[in-house]
This record gives C-alpha cells, sequence and structure tokens, in this order.
C-alpha cells in the first residue's frame, strides 16, 4: 500500500519535470526556429499577416539573395579573414604564456595571473572609447590590423588559461629528458608540448575563432566603410536601415552568422565553463 | 608541475609570457588608465580647444545631468532584475537536468541554445519577433486571445524596456543552467541518499545538501553574468538604441552615444569610470573567489 503510494508519487512527479522541460525547451528555441523558418520562407509568406510556422516550400531564394544583393559576401570574407588572423595570433601567444605559468615558478607570476583575471571579465565598454582614440592616432580605423589587435587581447587571457589547465595535465619528465638530450625550450616546446597538447590547443584555436565572429562593439567603433564591416555588424546595419526591412534575407544572413558559434561552442562547452569558473566545475 | 630546480634559469619564463604580456598592457590596461585620465580633462573631438585638466567637473556634470539619472536608474534596474531572473529560473531548470531523467542531454542541448547565439544576432532576431504588424508575438498572443489589438513591443516606452530585458534574460539563463548543472552534478551522491534515510524531502535537501556545496560557484556565476549583464551593450542597440525615448538608456547605450554621436571623449569616458568604479567591488569578490576554486 505505502509502496504503492511512493511509486504513484514518483510517477506523478516524472511527468511534471518532463512536463515542465518540454515547455521550457520550446521557449528556449522559438527564436532560433523561427530564425531559420523565416530564412526559408519567400517575402510575400514572410510579411503575411497570418505566418505559418513551416515555409510553403522550402527556399533559398532569401541565401542567394543575400549573397548576391547586398555587401554580405564582403562581410563574410572580413569575417574569415579577421577571425582566422585572430585564432593564429591568439594561440601562438596564449601558448606561449601558458606554458610559461604552467612550468615555471617567477616572481611576478601571481600578479600576472590576476591580471590575466581581470582583463578576461574586463568589459570591452569600458576600454572602447581610449582604445578608439590610439587606433585614430595610428591610423589604424578601418583596418583588418586593428580588429585583429583587439580580438587577439581579448582571447589571449581566456586561451592562456585554458592552455595552462591542459599543460598542467602533461608530465614534465619527458621534457626534462630532452632538454638533458640538448633540445632548448622552444624545441622542447613544440616538439614534444604541441603534438601532447594539440587538442586542447585546436579547442582554444576555435574559441578564439568564435570570440572574433561574434563580435559586434569592436567592429562596429572601428570600422567605417561598408566594405570593412565584419558579418554580425553587416547583418545588424541592414536591420537598421529605413524602409522596408527585408527579414527574409537578414535571417539568412543571421542562420549564417549563427553556425560557427552553434558548432564550436556545443562541442567545447565543458571547456569553456571551466576557463570561466577555472576549475571549479567537475565533470 | 614545475621544473626541477636544476632545470630552471630566471630569464626564460619572462620570454614566454612577455608577448602577452605586451598585447594585455598596450590593448587592456593602457586604454583603461587613458580612459580614467580622460575623464579628468575637457577633450571634445567636435571642439578644438587645449586639452587642459578640469578636476572633477565631468563628474559633477554627471550626476547633474538628468540623461545619467535616468541611465543610471535603468542600468541598476536592468542588472537586478536580469540576475534574479536568470538565478531562479537558472536553478530551476538545473534542478529539473539534475533529477533522475531520460533525455537530459537533448534537453540540456535545447536550453543551451540561447548561449550559442552572438548577442547581436540575438537582438536582431526578436526585434522580428516583436515587430508590429508582421511580428510572431502579436499574431500569437492575439490569436490566443491574450491581446485584441497588437502592440508596438519596441516602440512604446512602457513596454520597450521590459521587452529587450526579456532578450538579454534569454540570453542570459543558459550559462547560468550549464555551470549550476555541472556544479550539482558534482556533488556526492551519498550524502542525498543519507539525506533520504532520515526523511528529508526536496525541498531540504536543496537547501541543506545542494546550496551550501555549490555556494562558491553560484557567487562566480552571479557575478560574472552580472559584469556582463551591467555591460550588456550589442542586444540594446541593434533593437531599440536607447529609445523610445529613453526607455532603454542604460549606462553602456549613454557613454557609446556620448561618444560616438556628440564626440564628447572625456564626458563619455568619465560615465564610463563610473561604470568602472560600480564593478571594483563585484570583480574583486570575483578574484577572491576564482583564486580560492583553483
Amino acid at each position: 500500500m505505502r509502496y504503492a503510494s511512493i511509486k504513484r508519487k514518483k510517477i506523478i512527479g516524472n511527468v511534471i519535470t518532463y512536463a515542465l522541460l518540454i515547455i521550457i525547451c520550446i521557449g528556449f528555441i522559438i527564436p532560433f526556429l523561427w530564425m531559420i523558418s523565416t530564412s526559408f520562407k519567400q517575402p510575400d509568406e514572410v510579411f503575411s499577416p497570418t505566418p505559418k510556422w513551416l515555409p510553403r516550400e522550402f527556399s533559398f531564394k532569401n541565401y542567394v539573395g543575400i549573397w548576391k544583393d547586398t555587401f554580405f559576401a564582403v562581410y563574410f570574407k572580413n569575417s574569415i579573414i579577421v577571425s582566422i588572423i585572430t585564432m593564429i595570433i591568439a594561440i601562438i601567444i596564449a601558448t606561449l604564456s601558458g606554458y610559461g605559468i604552467s612550468r615555471f615558478r617567477f616572481k611576478g607570476k601571481l600578479l600576472f595571473s590576476i591580471i590575466l583575471i581581470v582583463v578576461q571579465i574586463f568589459p570591452g565598454m569600458l576600454m572602447i572609447i581610449p582604445l578608439f582614440t590610439i587606433m585614430n592616432k595610428l591610423h589604424l580605423i578601418n583596418t583588418y590590423a586593428a580588429l585583429v589587435i583587439a580580438y587577439a587581447t581579448f582571447a589571449v587571457p581566456f586561451c592562456t588559461w585554458m592552455l595552462k589547465g591542459y599543460f598542467d595535465t602533461i608530465p614534465v619528465s619527458m621534457e626534462e629528458a630532452a632538454l638533458i638530450d640538448g633540445c632548448n625550450r622552444l624545441q622542447v616546446l613544440y616538439k614534444i608540448i604541441i603534438p601532447l597538447a594539440l587538442p586542447g590547443i585546436v579547442a582554444v584555436a576555435m574559441f578564439a575563432f568564435v570570440l572574433s565572429w561574434q563580435e559586434y562593439l569592436f567592429a562596429l567603433t572601428l570600422t567605417r566603410s561598408e566594405g570593412m564591416r565584419t558579418l554580425t555588424l553587416g547583418i545588424a546595419m541592414m536591420q537598421g536601415e529605413h524602409g522596408r526591412v527585408n527579414w527574409g534575407q537578414i535571417m539568412a544572413g543571421s542562420t549564417i552568422a549563427c553556425i560557427p558559434g552553434m558548432v564550436i561552442f556545443l562541442w567545447l562547452e565543458k571547456y569553456l565553463i571551466q576557463g570561466f569558473t577555472m576549475g571549479g566545475v567537475k565533470e | 608541475m614545475y621544473f626541477k630546480k636544476s632545470m630552471r634559469n630566471t630569464a626564460i619564463p619572462y620570454l614566454f609570457i612577455i608577448p602577452s604580456a605586451i598585447l594585455i598592457a598596450a590593448i587592456d590596461l593602457y586604454p583603461i588608465i587613458s580612459g580614467i585620465i580622460d575623464s579628468f580633462l575637457n577633450i571634445n573631438l567636435f571642439i578644438n580647444r587645449p586639452i587642459k585638466f578640469i578636476g572633477f567637473e565631468n563628474f559633477i556634470n554627471l550626476f547633474k545631468d538628468r540623461l545619467f539619472g535616468i541611465a543610471f536608474y535603468k542600468s541598476i534596474i536592468w542588472t537586478i532584475t536580469i540576475l534574479a531572473g536568470e538565478m531562479i529560473i537558472g536553478f530551476f531548470i538545473a534542478w529539473l537536468l539534475n533529477r533522475d531523467i531520460k533525455g537530459r542531454k537533448f534537453f540540456r542541448l535545447m536550453v543551451l541554445i540561447p548561449w550559442v547565439i552572438p548577442n547581436a544576432i540575438a537582438g536582431i532576431i526578436w526585434k522580428w519577433i516583436y515587430a508590429e504588424q508582421y511580428g510572431l508575438l502579436n499574431y500569437s498572443l492575439s490569436k490566443l486571445g491574450i491581446i485584441s489589438n497588437y502592440k508596438s513591443w519596441l516602440g512604446s516606452s512602457n513596454i520597450a524596456f521590459w521587452a529587450i530585458l526579456t532578450v538579454a534574460l534569454w540570453k542570459a539563463i543558459p550559462f547560468v543552467v550549464l555551470v549550476i548543472l555541472a556544479a550539482m552534478q558534482s556533488i556526492s551522491k551519498d550524502q542525498y541518499e543519507a539525506a533520504e534515510v532520515d526523511g528529508a524531502n526536496e525541498i531540504q535537501k536543496f537547501f541543506h545538501i545542494t546550496l551550501p556545496s555549490i555556494k562558491n560557484i553560484t557567487i562566480i556565476v552571479a557575478i560574472l553574468t552580472s559584469i556582463w549583464n551591467f555591460n550588456q551593450f550589442e542586444i540594446i542597440q541593434v533593437t531599440t538604441r536607447g529609445g523610445p525615448g529613453t526607455a532603454t538608456l542604460t549606462m553602456p547605450i549613454f557613454s557609446y552615444e556620448l561618444f560616438l554621436q556628440s564626440f564628447q571623449v572625456s564626458y563619455a569616458s568619465s560615465a564610463a569610470t563610473i561604470m568602472l568604479i560600480i564593478m571594483i567591488v563585484p570583480m574583486y569578490i570575483y578574484i577572491k573567489n576564482v583564486m580560492a576554486e583553483k
């Protein structure tokens, strides 16, 4: 009798849990699904007084249109170039500093570590005004260089921490043997450490890529001409224009802009959480 | 794991960290300091005049500035509301996902979606949903009979602030869920089993076992997300840019508009400096907790 009531209670509890989870999940993904659905609709369906969930037929018109009729291809190219260069620079610098704090004790290490943590969470908003002035003086406004320098700097602290954690798990004995055999420190790094830490390095590189791919504030401030805009900025500008906004195309562009973040964040999610909370979260 | 003493060399570690130290000094630290200095000067890119030190004049003007008062107030409401919302909803979802359920991975993935969308794009998607004439929200609500005539979600000053806040909240919750869920999963099952033997119910277990075990990580995530939310710029900028009127004028928008619209570099810098001052204590607590976790 008592057993049956506990069991019934458990079933009711489970039903409520699933029901709540389903409702919550629907709420969370509706905007995302709406973006994708709109991107495949024809203009008359997009601007319909009775919107439907599914497009009449899945049409790639918006994807073709945004690519051909607007500057989208240019934005896309800019984002690819800036993100890849940022990724390469950030990963080289972060590998060096991550290895440095993983393997050595030195004066100022605590200070350096604290600075890394502070700048990692430091909002770009507070730096944008002086950084604009500096870039202006250096005649770097409206260049890839301005964006790459800014993005690489924002990526480095986080990447350094994540890589340090990765290097910490690699035993030091192989390096010591190599040093005795006459390798120098840099040789040790690229002959032994980098091959062993490759999965971690790739993960961190991907993160740096997405960081610059998704960025908006600095692109908005440090670029001037249409031809220098990055993807998120370019799309935002399209919907800010006056007159009739072509939502079909904008949602197509937005869908494309979401892809790298989706793939990479969902893949690396555990790493990223650990990076932000410094290993406080265990699997 | 460190090298043995014989393998150490005093100059070598610095060679490894120098590239990042230079980059951080030039692109992070120098602008921060120069921004603070600028806020005591009288730089205005529209007016060509000798730059001089004017003490606290910018700050005094800010406190007299009606718009700054509004922005300050809006930012506080904005940050606290989102913090409360993301914590309550985030904890609740994490708690649901931590129960003994099937398909946890799937549900978790669905909840994560808003997190992986870039801020600016999230703003744009919601602007389309909120659109007055062809937007999904007006259509759905009127079909469900909740509203009788279409509302201008982003166009009316009473609603716009809450409409945009919803977007930021939707974007903020997944990270909280992710961190809290991972922390909950690291608590050993034995504690719960012992409590069950003693006859504790779900609520007692939550407050006496779960919450104390993840206190530190909760503080970290609360501060981290609040710093992000306080500085939220993208979502507001792509949707309402502070408007209509001053409905969504938070401090980042206020400071940015001063700078890029009217080029009052020093005045805008002093607003940014006040934002920095507001963040000092939370940042200090964050660093202390993060260092404790290590």
